[in-house]
């Protein structure tokens, strides 16, 4: 668990990230701390991904640095859980709820032991939280987008991660399973975690996260953006 | 009684037999294991590949006079290292990779064979697997090399599964995909070579994917379909051996023929509880 002496648990310093040459992250600064939502927002192709990539150390920065309390993050990989979209899962293997969640034991379990009462423990409450525990024998190929991803938050809380980062947490979820999969994120909020997530939705975005990281977006865009916050009931989504 | 106990036991006065029992019994142990990995990875067909593409070193280690497994198992590692490097690294499609990498060396290993005349082996021998003739050394080298490739997976089992499961959610969270890859790739090698005497170049994939596939078709859970893979091929290995012996006929290809078997019953089995959980359902 992060230290909460520490002014931020996220900061982002002059980050730049080139991919194959190209700049996609060009001197980004930012600063989260302990207990927040941030928003990703930025078009196709702006780097929302290439930043999670780069938080997660999938990616290195051209320079500039990210610090996760205070540290370079590959001395803090069990802080960072990175929710996968499912479409990167490999639906070949069955696998139950529990199954999932216990993977985010894996490097605490070692690589001779199988899971023990602690472990299996653990599992129990970050099931309970997500409040999947009455699905926990239900194979993951067989559940909702909602449900799936409440599995994968589980399986982040099983690693004990302080900093969680969404790519699109919302696409391919109904409104219902919407509106339940937000109060598993507002509450781990609370709880005191670190939570960055991307949308397309950017109303909703508004509506629930604390602060926003633009990227790539043109200063028209976050005009638009600026006024739909301070009219954060308007139903229709703005393009940026 | 006594008739049924010889009948049993009776092939395995032979020691020719006992080494051969050994020696197909591991092979359905190990083949099923790796290859519940392979097939839901999708590389089931690597393991064709390897078994086709060692046959260049398998002949040069008979030219040389020595064991095969001091000519395939190098040949073997270095071609799941070329593939994985194909496709990791080049951006080869795997189907393509695999493709070039069989027939090429196939197709070496062919003209070395029949450049190289009088060889103690003969093509259909090396196609078909003659568990039969597997010597009391054949039969140390295997024991090792299934126990270490069976402790290594043990060992790394659950490292294996995340990165198959979730090659990004492991890299996240520290675990050496890359490098967990290329050790599935060189355990495939081992056992594609361990696999030939037993099954034979052409038969190799029917112990690696089958019992796995038929595992994977009846059960839930990653481990237990493991374990019916391996249940399935100790008794495909363990009845084959039998059925060669008492009607004559090549152990590999009967061992082949039983997976397959298996798993037709298996289909069968699934799709009958199917059709009673669903009665109402369309065929």
């Amino acid at each position: 668990m992060a230290a909460e002496g520490l002014p931020h648990r996220l900061a982002f310093e002059d980050l730049t990230v080139h991919v194959n040459g190209l700049l996609v992250l060009d001197r980004i600064n930012f600063e989260a701390g302990p207990a927040s939502l941030v928003g990703v927002l930025g078009p196709n192709g702006a780097g929302k991904s290439t930043l999670f990539n780069t938080i997660a150390s999938i990616i290195r920065p051209t320079s500039g640095r990210v610090l996760i309390n205070g540290r370079p993050p590959e001395g803090e990989r069990s802080q960072v859980a990175y929710m996968t979209q499912y479409e990167r899962i490999n639906s070949r293997i069955p696998m139950n709820a529990w199954d999932v969640v216990m993977q985010g034991r894996v490097r605490e379990i070692g690589w001779l032991r199988w899971p023990g009462r602690r472990d299996r423990d653990i599992v129990r409450r970050a099931l309970e939280t997500v409040e999947m525990w009455p699905f926990r024998n239900a194979q993951i190929t067989e559940m909702s987008g909602g449900q799936r991803k409440r599995v994968f938050i589980a399986r982040a809380l099983a690693q004990g991660a302080s900093i969680l980062l969404l790519d699109e947490p919302f696409s391919g979820v109904d409104v219902h399973s919407q509106s339940s999969l937000l109060d598993v994120l507002l509450r781990l909020r609370d709880e005191g975690h670190t939570i960055m997530m991307s949308s397309h939705d950017i109303v909703q975005m508004f509506e629930i996260c604390d602060d926003y990281l633009p990227l790539n977006c043109e200063p028209e865009a976050l005009e638009r953006i600026n006024i739909s916050r301070q009219s954060t009931q308007s139903p229709y989504p703005v393009e940026i | 009684m006594d008739f049924l106990i010889e009948g049993l036991l009776g092939p395995f006065q032979y020691s020719f037999m006992q080494r051969a029992l050994v020696v197909s019994l591991l092979v359905g142990v190990m083949c099923p294991v790796l290859g519940v990995y392979m097939v839901t990875r999708g590389l089931g067909f690597v393991g064709d590949a390897l078994a086709h593409s060692v046959l260049p070193g398998m002949v040069a280690a008979f030219m040389l006079g020595l064991s095969p497994f001091v000519g395939t198992i190098p040949v073997a590692i270095a071609v799941a290292l070329l593939i994985g490097y194909l496709v990791k690294r080049v951006g080869v499609a795997e189907d393509t990779s695999v493709g070039i990498t069989f027939a090429g060396l196939f197709a070496l290993g062919l003209v070395m064979l029949t450049a190289a005349r009088g060889l103690p082996v003969n093509l259909e021998d090396i196609l078909l697997g003659q568990v039969l003739g597997v010597s009391r050394t054949d039969v140390y080298i295997t024991l090792s090399l299934a126990g270490a490739v069976l402790a290594l997976v043990f060992v790394i089992r659950k490292e294996l599964l995340f990165a198959n499961f979730d090659p990004t959610g492991a890299l996240v969270i520290g675990l050496p995909t890359n490098l967990l890859e290329y050790t599935l790739l060189v355990l495939l090698s081992v056992v594609t070579v361990i696999s030939l005497q037993t099954v034979g170049i052409v038969l190799v994939v029917s112990m690696l994917i089958t019992p796995a596939a038929t595992g994977l078709l009846l059960m839930r859970n990653f481990y237990r379909a493991l374990l019916l893979g391996v249940a399935l091929g100790v008794a495909a290995a363990f009845i084959g051996l039998y059925v060669s012996f008492y009607f004559n006929l090549p152990s590999g290809p009967v061992m082949a023929l039983l997976t397959t078997v298996f798993f037709m019953l298996a289909l069968a089995w699934k799709q009958v509880v199917s059709r009673l959980a669903n009665p109402g359902r369309a065929a």
